[in-house]
């Protein structure tokens, strides 16, 4: 292989020149000659030589390589531990003979090629070796020339090193000289600026930069204040400060006339650069603002107003011109007098929060002067519409979004704070403006629906002869006979709608919820924001509040209307009343008011009703009205109160609970009222039957004749029971019915024992009393038409008992008066399920007749027989005279 | 003398009639009538109340010759007294020699015969009153459908006053009861009906002033001693009512307690927040009205901003009676004495408590 080929010494030679023609022997030559001066580090390096000492090897044990090991050096040619005769050994050990003869033939030719190799080197060092000769005689030849010429330049150097200093020194001299020139050419320009000084700042004065001339004078001001011992400098000091007096004269005279801002704002600043006490300037710079502010603000409100801008137009507007250029005169403001030598910072602050306050509350007061509570949903009886909510709402937003950017540069004015409470305040208002609309709107109906009763009327006609209200009619109105029921019997059977009121105050419930939910759910976000931690009632709960109170007010309202005797006024409800007996609720009310003043918001709603000029008693209320308004209120918390509630969670999602409109609280209020009203509708029936029944025994006074009927009045008084009754049916909506009236047959037995006297039958009468309970004339009355007429029936016979007792009694008119009593109470007992109580209060009647007797009675003027057939027969014709009216008679 | 207890005392029945006198010495005196139709059994008594002794005894009785339906002490002397009967006025004289104590058991034989001085027959009178003034005090005697004035001198009747015509059939044409305003002696208040009616007793052709007053039927009047222009009154509708006579469309203030009607409302002559009222429920209440009193408590506590709860209330029932009480009254010689005189003839003093009694004092 490497026999083959016989490379030229000449192409070996080349090496260095580099020009070598035959590339590959030229390369095997120089990997030769590496390895053989072991130049490992350059050319191809040891890898090189071992891949060709390997190939060597390699090549020639080929087949045998694949059967010796790699790593077994012994076996290797190249390798330091090769060992001939192992190798040889097993050779023959491995191999066959034909691998051993073509084994001795490659290592034939190897030595053969390694020969021709060392051959070759040795040609090739000598040539090199002849050829460095050369070179190096040569380079001997160039070192001597040039040792001639390095002379030449260390020489020539030396001499301009001395050259260098000689000049450098002959300089020097001049160079100070120059320097100092130079210095006093500064000096001499300063003093030139100095000696020009009052030209020039009369001439910037001149000119109007008054900035300019400031700021040259300050410059001057220290060095002209240093040097004014010299008598030039004082000159111009003087005439400087002359000068700068003239100009602060005029710029305070500027300063008097100046009302813009930022004009203000500049020459305040040279001012103060002129050492004028900042705390003359101050107030004048505050004041310019405040009289900009002010003059801007009131300039656009009365724009605003003569445009007739929205609401919220209107904040935003005030909001652009003022919000932002107020922020930045207080910034600038601050930056001017934030001077390190300026006198206390804390006087600064408090001129500036006196001016900042004033501003504030002006802006504050204007902007809220927009926002007209009484506007929407106010004395017009309107609710807003949506559109109105709408930009109410906007507006109430862009005023807190105003006031929380001042709340950041004015510390002291509160201003978010003041901004919130004045939104929540707002919208208060307006919510109660709401309410109070609705409480409007249901005195309305409640006062036409009074109105239809009195119109309807409460009798039927026969039973009323045009005598006109015996009670309530006083002097004044003395010569009218008021005839107000004459035609309204036509009319009787018309229902009348007192559920219509419900429905009518849930409508405008409704309404009024639709119309405030955004303004409600608004506050409570936005207030939620501004005060996240004060944690105050949310509108939600105001709204629940206000329909507690419009439940209470309410069911109070129908019995002012209604002009019922003992509800409770103020003063019952807070202090008078004392005595439960007499007024249940008020007692109640009572103890509320008695645990703490202002402990219950509903009493207040209560008592609002009763406070309320708007809400007056109708003229002459009927006492269907009462009933009706009774029956209204019993229903309150079986009907309208769950549906105002239903309307409120609707309206105000999972706010509140819906059981707080219909707490204990109110329900105790809406029934005691709806007692009172009951009662009170007793109480207008019996006191009319009372009065008739007053008057019949009056009348008696002089009879003289024998008895052959009940007294008519009497009688015509009675028919009232019948009245009471009919009322009380169609309101109660049941059948006026009474029972059979025979078991009433009885005959009560006086002993009118003219013998006895007086005071036993006193002492009689009163051991009786103390086993028997007082009767409780008044009140007391259930709804039903047993107990309703059993209530009438009690004040029309206290009512004659007390007219007897007071009377002056003929013997005649004795036995007409048992008569009648005995009548009355043959009525009264047919109406009722327990007579003992009518019993009770007739027997003392009957005894009271007997004592008012003048002259000594006859006994037995006239038989209890013949009274017994009168009465029978006069209550037979009250029996007619009920079915007449519509009454069933069982 | 602190106890609040009372005394009792059982009188004649068919009693409607009570008022005060004045005692030259200690106690309290008050005067007691009958109005019974049977006419021999009519009784005038006198009754003394010994506040140590606790003890309330009659110290005289006399006979009434008629059923008496007003009484009313005549002004100038403590013991004269005028009584009013279905025929007319009598002047009375009351024994002068009234013993401070009577023995426990009066004789009953003691009933007296009145001195009568002089009477005018001008029919049913149903009220009296004598005018506060020191000279020739007027009387006026209310009757159906008016007023008559008469001095005690002449006892005929010089001047009637007269309530216009009232067209209404069966109304109570008497007037119930009349008094006169002792800050304005001439000026005269009746209660007629519903109505509380004025005169000036110079011009008697026509009330001054007139005014629905009970809505069914006023029964008292009276005039507030310490303050000009407030009145109270009693009414059939179970209320007391307070009235500022220049403006008379609402009452300023209401007192409800009664559960039937009420028939006597009085003053304290002496502390005007008392006030006394009585009716046909048998109980007698004692209120304290001191909002619209002369002298309203304004420090109570030490808070300024007083409320009206405080200010006003019932102090007390007083349920001694058992039957209708028709007459109550202020002792004339104490502030905190009252009397009250039931159907059945029984007197009950009362006191004012005693805590009461230190929240005006003090």
């Amino acid at each position: 292989m490497h026999a083959g080929r016989s490379p030229s010494i000449g192409s070996m030679s080349d090496d260095f020149s580099d020009d070598g023609a035959e590339d590959e022997s030229e390369e095997r030559m120089r990997d030769l000659l590496a390895s053989y001066y072991g130049l490992g580090a350059a050319g191809a390096g040891p890898g090189g030589v071992a891949t060709a000492g390997a190939g060597g090897g390699g090549a020639g044990g080929g087949p045998v390589s694949t059967r010796i090991s790699a790593s077994d050096a012994v076996f290797r040619m190249d390798a330091a531990e090769f060992d001939s005769s192992e190798y040889v050994r097993h050779l023959l050990r491995t191999c066959e003979t034909a691998d051993l003869l073509q084994r001795n033939d490659e290592m034939v030719h190897e030595i053969k090629a390694l020969d021709s190799d060392m051959q070759m080197l040795v040609y090739e060092n000598y040539n090199k070796f002849i050829t460095a000769t050369d070179t190096i005689r040569s380079m001997k030849q160039n070192v001597e020339s040039m040792e001639g010429e390095m002379d030449i330049l260390v020489a020539s150097m030396d001499e301009i090193a001395d050259k260098s200093e000689h000049i450098n020194s002959s300089l020097a001299s001049k160079r100070s000289q120059i320097d100092k020139l130079v210095r006093v050419r500064r000096l001499l320009k300063r003093l030139e600026f100095f000696f020009e000084l009052p030209q020039r700042l009369q001439q910037c004065i001149d000119e109007g930069s008054f900035a300019q001339a400031v700021k040259y004078f300050k410059i001057a001001r220290d060095t002209l204040r240093e040097y004014s011992h010299v008598a030039s400098f004082s000159n111009i000091q003087a005439e400087s400060e002359e000068l700068m007096d003239q100009l602060r004269t005029r710029l305070k005279a500027q300063i008097q006339e100046t009302l813009e801002p930022t004009q203000m704002n500049e020459l305040v600043q040279l001012l103060l650069e002129l050492d004028v006490p900042a705390a003359d300037l101050r107030p004048k710079l505050l004041q310019c603002h405040e009289q900009c502010f002010r003059k801007t603000l009131e300039e656009e409100m009365e724009r605003i107003r003569s445009a007739n801008d929205t609401i919220d137009l209107g904040v935003q507007t005030l909001n652009q011109v003022f919000v932002a250029p107020f922020v930045a005169a207080i910034r600038s403001f601050h930056e001017i007098f934030a001077a390190p030598d300026q006198d206390g910072s804390e006087v600064l602050e408090e001129d500036l929060n006196l001016m900042s306050t004033a501003m504030f509350d002006l802006f504050f007061q204007l902007s809220t002067s927009l926002f007209d509570p009484g506007s929407l949903g106010g004395k017009e009886g309107g609710l807003p519409t949506p559109s109105e909510v709408r930009d109410l709402a906007t507006a109430l937003e862009s005023l807190l979004e105003g006031t929380r950017t001042l709340d950041a540069h004015l510390p002291t004015c509160n201003s978010s704070e003041r901004g919130a409470d004045f939104v929540e305040a707002f919208l208060s208002q307006r919510l109660a403006a709401g309410f109070q609309w609705i409480r409007r709107e249901t005195l309305a109906a409640l006062e036409s629906l009074g109105g239809a009763a009195a119109s309807l009327g409460s009798e039927p006609s026969g039973a009323r002869s045009g005598e006109g209200d015996f009670p309530g009619t006083s002097v004044e109105q003395v010569g009218e006979v008021a005839l107000p029921n004459s035609h309204a019997s036509t009319s009787e059977a018309m229902p009348l709608p007192p559920k219509a009121v419900f429905d009518l105050v849930l409508d405008r419930f409704g309404k009024m919820m639709d119309s405030t939910q955004p303004l409600v759910q608004f506050g409570d976000l936005v207030l939620g924001e501004v005060r996240r931690s004060s944690g105050r009632a949310t509108f939600a709960a105001f709204t629940a509040e206000e329909s507690r109170h419009l439940v209470g007010w309410l069911s109070t309202a129908m019995e002012v209307l209604v002009d019922v005797t003992l509800r409770p006024s103020p003063v019952c409800v807070w202090g008078l009343e004392r005595d439960a007996s007499a007024t249940p609720t008020a007692a109640a009310l009572q103890s509320h008011a008695e645990d703490s003043w202002d402990a219950s918001a509903f009493l207040q709603g209560v008592t609002s009703a009763l406070n309320d000029p708007a809400v007056s008693a109708l003229d002459s209320p009927s006492p269907r009205f009462a009933l009706e308004c009774s029956v209204l209120c019993r229903g309150f918390h079986r009907t309208f109160t769950p549906a105002l509630a239903e309307i409120i969670d609707s309206a105000i999602p999972a706010s509140w609970s819906a059981a707080r409109v219909d707490d204990d609280e109110v329900q105790a209020h809406t029934r005691s009222c709806s007692n009172r009203l009951l009662e009170y509708f007793v109480e207008l029936h019996g006191n009319e039957i009372a009065a008739r029944a007053r008057c019949a025994v009056r009348g008696l006074h002089q009879e003289q004749a024998p008895v052959t009927t009940v007294t008519p009045a009497m009688f015509e008084a009675c028919l009232g029971f019948g009245t009471a009754l009919k009322d009380a049916a169609t309101v109660l909506e049941v059948r006026p019915t009474v029972s059979a009236m025979s078991r009433s047959e009885t005959w009560r037995a006086v002993r009118p024992t003219s013998g006895l006297s007086s005071a036993h039958k006193g002492l009689q009468l009163d051991i009786e009393r103390v086993f028997s309970e007082r009767v409780q004339v008044f009140g007391e009355v259930g709804f039903s038409l047993t107990s309703i007429l059993e209530g009438l029936a009690k004040i029309a016979l206290k009512a004659i008992c007390e007219q007897v007792r007071a009377s002056w009694i003929s013997p005649e008119a004795y036995q007409q008066l048992l008569a009648d009593v005995q009548f009355v109470r043959q009525i009264s007992c047919c109406f009722v399920d327990d007579a003992s109580v009518i019993d009770g209060l007739v027997d003392e009647t009957l005894v009271a007749a007997a004592d008012r007797v003048g002259s000594a009675l006859r006994e037995g003027a006239s038989e209890d027989a013949d009274l017994r057939s009168v009465v029978a027969q006069s209550r037979a014709s009250f029996e007619t005279a009920l079915r007449s009216m519509g009454i069933e008679v069982r | 003398m602190f106890s609040s207890a009372g005394a009792v005392h059982g009188g004649p029945p068919q009693a409607r009639l009570l008022e005060a006198l004045k005692c030259e010495g200690e106690g309290h005196r008050f005067v007691s009538a009958t109005s019974n139709p049977q006419e021999d059994s009519n009784e005038i008594q006198v009754l003394h109340f010994d506040e140590e002794a606790s003890s309330l005894r009659h110290v005289a009785s006399y006979t009434h010759p008629e059923a008496a339906t007003a009484i009313c002490p005549a002004g100038v002397d403590s013991d004269h007294l005028l009584t009013a009967s279905p025929t007319g006025v009598a002047l009375w004289k009351l024994q002068e020699d009234l013993p401070e104590v009577v023995s426990e058991h009066p004789d009953p034989g003691s009933v007296k015969e009145l001195g009568q001085l002089a009477k005018a027959s001008i029919g049913h009178v149903t009220s009296l009153a004598t005018q506060p003034t020191q000279q020739e005090p007027k009387i006026a005697a209310g009757r159906e459908q008016g007023v008559s004035l008469f001095t005690l001198g002449s006892l005929t009747p010089t001047e009637n006053l007269e309530i216009p015509g009232d067209p209404r059939p069966h109304v109570d044409r008497q007037v119930r009861r009349c008094t006169w305003d002792p800050h304005t002696p001439r000026v005269l208040c009746c209660a007629y009906d519903t109505a509380a009616i004025l005169w000036d007793s110079r011009d008697s052709a026509r009330p001054t002033q007139s005014f629905t007053a009970h809505k069914y039927g006023a029964t008292d009047i009276d005039f507030n001693p310490n303050r000009p222009m407030v009145i109270m009154s009693a009414g059939e509708d179970r209320l007391v009512k307070f009235w500022d006579l220049r403006h008379t469309q609402a009452p300023i203030r209401v007192l409800a307690g009664h559960t039937h009607w009420v028939t006597t409302a009085r003053y304290n002559r002496f502390h005007d927040q008392l006030v006394l009222s009585a009716g046909t429920d048998g109980a007698v209440n004692l209120w304290r009205v001191s909002s619209i009193s002369s002298s309203p408590i304004l420090d109570y506590d030490g808070e300024p901003g007083m409320k009206t709860e405080t200010m006003d209330s019932k102090v007390n029932t007083y349920d001694d009676h058992e039957e209708a009480v028709y007459s109550a009254a202020w002792s004339a010689s104490d502030a905190w004495v009252f009397a009250s005189l039931s159907f059945d003839g029984r007197v009950v003093v009362s006191f004012v408590p005693s805590t009461e009694k230190y929240k005006i004092l003090l």
